[in-house]
């Protein structure tokens, strides 16, 4: 007989009860809610329309230099190994040091091992509120919490590496190493000590300035003669013993000369050491961890770009430029271990290859270069998070996808929608990545990190991702962006034109993106076109529809005779708006079928307009690196008016006039 | 009399085991037809395949001279045989009108609960069933619940009633009490079936007793032709001493004493009340009451599972009052639980590791932290063979080992660590009768050794008679009088059973 | 701000919240039928996404709301059945099967709705049918007396089901089976057939709430019921398995939805709370119920398949 008594059970499932329903409420989406106030527009406007032009607050224009004062420089730093890492964190730290000595009077602060992202994200938005001038992230890791960071404090220089993007921030400055460089030049030294021709490198992750370095030493050893060269990324910055068991298995495999790159390789250092094989360092000078075995380590001297970016800062730009150190600005120096008996010839002959690089006679990534695929036909897939006929976000891109294979005949066009758990989504990208093709875009700002990843693994391929200002570092991503403030800016003129109770409501799903964009123009848009009270509710969900459909009541109780909202989710709420004859205002797709006699307008996304500069881009052997935007001036955004609702003439002129205004520049949205 | 039952040939498999072989069993009108045997020997499984729960793999089963096929017990109850089962099968949150009702076919739809409640009304006046048909299961004790059992054979008017075990939960005058009902139901005319190991009981209610052993029917004799002594080694199977010998000896010291204890058990009301005895080497107390009566908690507060209130106990000169077990049983104390699977020993762990379990700690089976494998078998093999424990191996896991066996092991570790007090709480109950005599033969020795205090609880009130020096009768957490054995009779022990003092009765 | 107090505000709230509650009131119905005789059915969210399409795809091709409603039942009852056949005949592990039956349900509604209609159109709804004379009363009758046939249907469904479970012979054969399904089948009752009949109550209350919630709000989307499926199910445990309860927690978590609405909509929970602001009506309905059901606990048998003699 069974005991029907298992309490504990009941138990474990009346608490997945109440996850599922914590879960639920805080909706399905991966992104996370932004929690600043900074960019919030107020829910009713108690100043003068006109006030809310903003053009006399634009931080970009009007930086007035006195507001600078540069003397006594207050510099910080974030970084996720220990200052004496021999590494990574140190580099980093000597050069902040140096600059401290070059200019008395600088203060320096440091916090490092912040290898957990969100300790760097609180010490990095510290230091910003501490007023330092200029604080810099040190980890390619950091690149999404900077973006947050940056945002919220426009007066303050930040500076990320090791990154060539800026993050579409104004006051980030990137700053990167050309390790391949010294990578080559220490390589061919490596191939010329080797007596077995086999080589071993130990590598933390495929990405940023440790693949340079690994890719450079790659081809400097082949050039230098080596028969092989292995390399092993361990997948972790900081398994120190994992990078040692790495580098006993290239010495079982042969290896007389190893390198690797990154702060866990302080253990197969010691394991060069103890095994009596040489070691090439790189970040900094390794020698004192192998006194005789040490041949050479490749030095960063960040101070270099560090005096770039103090300059630049002076002279009253805060960011937006991507800095390099390489062997020719002295910013990356090969330094050899004088303890070590380095023959002379090989000496000579690694002085010769440095000049080589310096005056571009040698290409480092020679072994790598590879001519673009032949483009012709493209094969495009598309990997976004609701359905295909959502009336809103996928459906705007699986349209623009279809245009681009009507222009261009024998385009494959893939698409797998529907993906809302990311999981799913990171499978489908790398699955169509696998399959070839060759263009994969994922259209959903929270694949962001599976994309990071997975782009890593395709170098050939080409991602576009979106709505995304930022192309995660990678070579092969391209972003893209909608500036949806400006379509919701002029709609909101025109339903604040409308509105007879001057209460207007608008739905959103999470304060993000380009829903977040699309709220802030619209709000700001109405509040100019004279409504008295802009209400807006965002739900706290992207798919919940019975939740939107009631804010729209709740809405229209409060008095609202113009709605509109964002998102897949709002398809209910406009039916609320049929039901109670209110206007709507749609964006990302036409939403008039929704509603045919009530809505008024539709911001409409043609991501063609991108997928087209992409697609050029790609042909011309540019995989990514790049972040495009769709806009009212580029044509990428388009109003699409209900030809069955009656707009009177004169409103058209004033909506033309904004529309121009916008273009030219001469009306803000005031979104960021 | 009419053949109400005749079932021939009976064979039922399990993989692995031959659980009914060939067996043969008969019922007639008016008669309470016993089947007697060890735990495993197959009545539960016969009268399984009688009610439809399982179908016989050969053999053929006639009800009055029909023969039939049972599928379910829908069937068995057409055919107008009920069931009382060991565990009861009553929903607690129900009422008593609503499990008998529960299942009686009629028309659909609205209950009318108000005939079915007069109905029971009436059959407990006519049986002596006193029960109110309002309560819920779970307000009602034991023996209430098994009179709603009898109801609900008594509402559906059976020809044919099982019952198994019916006699565990029940204080001595409560069986009295159910035989008398049950003997009335058979005068009726009903055919009664009866499952039980207790001699005494089959003796007192049976017509006729079928011995079952190993799945197969060693025999059948008429109950006024049989013998206790003739009924267990029919179902062991050889020669067997009921009772066992019990040399005198001499007491000593008081090695437990235990003062004023007040427990709370563990629906926080107060489960020992007031609780004072005291146990000497070289003597057993023995603990009778029946099932519920405050047994669990006192066992558990001696061997420092369970907090006082308030009292003390008190092991050699120790005061082990609130301490931790671990101390209790450096002060001396050896403990057989009374769930010996779940506190007795744990099941996924090998004989040698049980046999160690509360030595562990200490040199030699461990060093530094590390256990010593090879101390730790030679000492588990001369356990095993010193106890009999009949095991394949001693990596074999615990919860391989038959009831018996698994007590002997438990047994073995308590022992051989030369306790001062030796707390064995219902050391047979679900034991065959070849480990009972064994255990019991264990623990009249250490008695006789003279240097150990032996506290037996137990609900078999043989047991208690067979071994203690003195008996103390627990009721509702209070002991309500204390015998020594040879002024016991089962009738004055029964009563305060039942919560009437010595001096009332 | 004191205009939020005003009759027509607090109307509007209160109709709002009724009708987020109703289908969580219907699913959550239709699962502690189910539980009570000792099944959990996890699939629910999938069943309503299916009654849900088929209701709406019915009305969208009809007009016709009510045949929408009928062929949400159905659906139900077929998926009833099935999770049924999975749960009891199959002895399926319960808290497995029927994340299967979920799964199945979102994936084939997308599909359906996919091939079958595409681009999601408004569909006719449940006109409001205000009862004469109650709908009059100031306030309450607008409150109470003014909705659409269905809603009224769904908070009848909690009396009549708190009589089948509690005064009906089937009901209490349904207690029976999930407490002490061996007690049961020894008196002759078919655990199979009761637990059968129970799972595809809820399958068809199920199929209805889902249809209820589309042809309520006139569209279909991928995923429309948003896990509410699994927050009936949250609902039951917190609703100690009795109609009355879940009622009340269906309530409570359609009152604060709408409470946190109109607070947002109003600007007293300011932007930057708004998302975290989301997470209000289950941390609220989870407390609430966790203090109130304290005392009850589940079905013995629940979760556990039933095995002969086993």
């Amino acid at each position: 007989m069974h005991t029907y008594r298992k309490p504990g059970f009941a138990r474990l499932l009346a608490v997945l009860a109440v996850l599922a329903l914590i879960a639920t409420a805080c909706g399905d989406d991966a992104e996370e809610p932004t929690t600043t106030e900074a960019a919030a527009p107020q829910t009713t406007a108690a100043e003068a329309p006109e006030e809310d032009m903003p053009e006399d607050d634009m931080p970009e224009d009007d930086m007035p230099e006195e507001d600078m004062p540069m003397e006594p420089l207050r510099i910080a730093v974030v970084a996720p190994s220990a200052s004496n890492d021999l590494a990574f964190t140190q580099s980093i730290v000597d050069a902040v040091n140096v600059i401290a000595d070059e200019n008395p009077g600088t203060e320096v602060a440091i916090t490092d091992g912040t290898f957990i992202v969100e300790d760097a994200a609180a010490a990095i938005r510290g230091y910003a509120e501490e007023g330092y001038d200029l604080v810099i992230a040190h980890g390619s890791q950091y690149g999404g919490s900077l973006q947050e960071i940056a945002g919220d404090f426009p007066d303050t220089a930040f500076a990320w590496g090791t990154s060539a993007d800026t993050l579409g921030q104004p006051n980030v400055s990137a700053y990167n190493a050309a390790s391949d460089q010294g990578g080559f030049v220490m390589g061919v030294v490596a191939a010329a000590l080797s007596q077995s021709g086999v080589i071993g490198v130990v590598g933390p992750i495929e990405v940023g300035d440790a693949k340079l370095y690994v890719d450079g030493f790659h081809n400097g050893a082949l050039t230098g003669g080596a028969s092989t060269v292995n390399i092993n990324y361990i997948g972790s910055f900081s398994d120190v013993a994992l990078a040692s068991e790495a580098a006993q298995a290239h010495i079982a495999a042969g290896a007389d000369v190893l390198t690797g790159s990154a702060q866990m390789v302080v253990g197969a250092v010691g394991v060069a050491q103890a095994n009596g094989v040489f070691w090439f360092g790189t970040q900094a000078n390794q020698t004192a961890l192998a006194p005789d075995l040490v041949v050479a380590s490749q030095v960063y001297k960040w101070e270099v770009v560090l005096r770039q970016i103090i300059a630049d800062i002076s002279a009253g730009s805060l960011g937006g430029k991507a800095y390099e150190i390489d062997l020719a600005n002295g910013g990356l120096v090969v330094e050899f271990n004088d303890g070590f008996d380095l023959p002379a010839e090989v000496r000579a002959g690694a002085d010769t290859v440095i000049s080589g690089i310096v005056n571009g006679a040698i290409n480092t990534m020679e072994a790598m270069a590879a001519p673009p695929e032949p483009m012709e036909p493209l094969r495009i897939a598309v990997v976004a998070p609701s359905a295909s006929n959502d009336l809103a976000f996928t459906q705007s891109i699986v349209d623009a996808v279809n245009v681009i294979a009507d222009e261009n005949p024998g385009t494959e066009v893939a698409i797998t929608d529907g993906t809302f758990i990311v999981e799913d989504a990171a499978a489908a990208i790398r699955g169509y990545a696998e399959e070839g093709y060759d263009l994969v875009i994922a259209h959903g700002s929270q694949y962001g990190g599976s994309l990071q990843e997975i782009a890593g693994d395709f170098p050939d391929t080409a991602f576009a991702w979106g709505t995304s200002a930022d192309t995660l570092g990678q070579p092969n991503v391209s972003a893209y962006n909608a500036a949806s403030d400006q379509g919701g800016f002029v709609m909101g003129v025109v339903a604040a034109a409308l509105s007879q109770s001057g209460v207007i409501g608008v739905v959103g799903p999470i304060e993000v993106g380009d829903a977040k964009l699309y709220v802030d123009g619209f709000h700001n848009g109405a509040l100019t076109g004279g409504a008295s009270t802009v209400n807006i509710n965002y739900i706290g969900s992207f798919s919940d529809v019975a939740l939107a459909s009631e804010a729209a009541q709740a809405h229209i109780a409060a008095g609202a005779d113009v709605l509109t909202g964002s998102a897949q989710m709002v398809v209910g709420a406009v039916g609320v708006a049929q039901a109670n004859g209110v206007f709507w205002f749609g964006t990302q797709a036409n939403q008039t079928a929704l509603a045919p006699d009530l809505v008024v307008a539709s911001q409409v996304y043609k991501w063609e307009v991108v997928l087209r500069q992409i697609i050029a881009d790609i042909s011309a052997g540019s995989l990514g690196g790049k972040a495009y935007e769709i806009d009212l001036a580029n044509g990428g955004l388009v109003l699409e008016p209900n030809p069955a609702f009656d707009i009177p003439p004169e409103m058209f002129a004033g909506i033309n006039q904004v529309v121009q205004g916008i273009i030219a520049g001469t009306i803000d949205t005031g979104a960021n | 009399m009419t053949q109400l039952l005749e079932m021939r040939g009976i064979v039922k498999r399990f993989p692995g085991v031959l659980a009914n072989d060939r067996v043969d069993f008969d019922l007639r009108a008016g008669e309470v037809h016993t089947l007697l045997g060890e735990n495993g020997a197959g009545k539960s499984t016969l009268m399984k395949i009688l009610y439809g729960l399982y179908q016989p793999d050969e053999g053929q089963l006639l009800i009055e001279g029909e023969p039939t096929r049972i599928t379910s017990p829908t069937d068995a109850i057409s055919h107008g045989i009920g069931m009382v089962h060991q565990h009861f099968m009553l929903v607690p949150s129900l009422t008593v009108t609503e499990n008998v009702a529960m299942g009686t076919l009629s028309k659909r739809g609205r209950m009318n609960l108000r005939q079915v409640s007069d109905r029971i009304r009436e059959l407990s006046e006519s049986h002596g069933l006193a029960v109110d048909p309002d309560a819920y299961i779970w307000q009602l004790s034991v023996g209430e619940r098994q009179r709603v059992e009898i109801i609900k054979a008594l509402y559906r008017d059976v020809k044919l009633l099982v019952l198994d075990e019916p006699t565990a939960v029940l204080t001595p005058g409560e069986v009295d009490h159910l035989f008398k009902i049950l003997r009335g139901m058979a005068e009726a005319g009903r055919g009664l079936v009866f499952i039980s190991h207790k001699l005494h009981e089959v003796l007192a209610l049976s017509d006729r007793i079928t011995v079952l052993r190993h799945g197969r029917v060693m025999g059948e004799v008429e109950a006024q032709d049989a013998t206790r002594e003739m009924l267990a080694s029919m179902m062991v199977g050889r020669p067997v001493r009921l009772a066992p010998d019990k040399p005198p000896t001499e007491t000593g010291r008081a090695r437990l004493t235990v003062r004023n204890l007040n427990v709370m058990g563990d629906r926080g009301l107060p489960a020992l009340v007031d609780l004072s005895l005291t146990v000497r080497e070289g003597e057993i107390l023995g603990i009778a009451g029946v099932s519920g009566n405050g047994q669990r908690e006192l066992a558990e507060t001696i061997a420092g599972l369970r907090k006082p209130e308030s009292g003390a106990i008190a092991v050699d000169d120790d005061d082990v009052t609130g301490r931790k077990p671990s101390a209790v049983r450096a002060a001396g104390l050896a403990y057989v639980p009374e769930e010996r699977q779940r506190d007795g020993a744990i099941g996924a762990f090998s004989v040698s590791e049980n046999m160690i379990l509360v030595n562990h700690r200490h040199p030699p089976m461990s060093r530094r932290g590390f256990l010593r494998n090879g101390e730790i078998r030679q000492r588990s093999r001369q356990l095993v063979d010193e106890f009999s424990v009949a095991t394949p191996g001693l990596d074999v896991p615990a919860s391989n080992l038959s009831g018996g066996n698994l007590q002997k092991l438990i047994l073995a570790r308590e022992l051989s660590g030369s306790p001062s007090v030796l707390l064995a709480s219902q050391p047979t109950r679900g034991v065959d009768i070849g480990a009972a005599e064994y255990i019991h033969d264990r623990l009249i020795e250490q008695r006789g050794s003279g240097s150990v205090a032996i506290l037996l609880i137990s609900e078999d009130l043989d047991e208690i008679l067979g071994l203690a020096d003195r008996i103390a009768v627990i009721y509702e957490g209070r002991i309500v009088g204390e015998v020594n054995a040879e002024d016991a009779d089962r009738q004055g022990i029964g009563l305060m059973m039942a919560g009437v003092s010595r001096e009332d009765a | 701000m004191a205009d939020i107090f005003s009759a027509t505000v607090i109307v509007a709230t209160l109709s709002s919240g009724i009708r987020l509650a109703v289908p969580l009131l219907l699913a959550s119905l239709g699962e502690a039928f189910g539980q009570r005789s000792g099944v959990l059915n996890l699939g629910v969210d999938g069943i309503m996404l299916l009654g849900a399409f088929g209701g709406y795809f019915t009305t969208l091709k009809t007009q016709s709301p009510w045949l929408g409603l009928a062929v949400g039942l159905g659906i139900g009852l077929v998926l009833g059945l099935l999770s049924s056949v999975i749960s009891v005949s199959l002895l399926a592990e319960q808290g497995i099967s029927g994340i299967g039956v979920y799964l199945f349900g979102l994936g084939m509604s997308d599909l359906l709705f996919q091939k079958l209609v595409g681009t999601p159109l408004p569909a006719a709804s449940f006109q409001k049918a205000p009862i004469p004379l109650l709908s009059e009363i100031p306030v309450v009758g607008d409150l109470f007396f003014n909705h659409s046939i269905p809603i009224y249907l769904a908070f009848l469904a909690i009396p009549v089901s708190t009589v089948i479970i509690n005064r009906t012979r089937f009901g209490m054969n349904i207690r029976a089976v999930g407490e002490n399904p061996e007690a049961a089948d020894s008196q002759g009752i078919s655990v199979t057939r009761v637990r059968y009949a129970a799972v595809t109550i809820g399958g068809v209350l199920a199929g209805a709430a889902g249809a209820v919630l589309a042809i309520g709000l006139g569209i279909f989307q991928q995923n429309l019921t948003n896990a509410q499926g699994f927050i009936a199910i949250a609902l039951v445990y917190f609703g100690a398995w009795r109609p009355l309860g879940v009622m009340a927690g269906s309530l409570v978590y359609g009152m604060v939805s709408a409470v946190v609405l109109l607070l947002k909509t109003r600007g007293i929970i300011p932007l930057g709370a708004s998302d975290l602001a989301a997470m209000i009506p289950a941390v609220i309905t989870v407390l609430a119920l966790v203090v109130a059901a304290r005392r009850f606990r589940a079905p013995t048998a629940l979760t556990k398949p039933f095995i002969r003699g086993g």
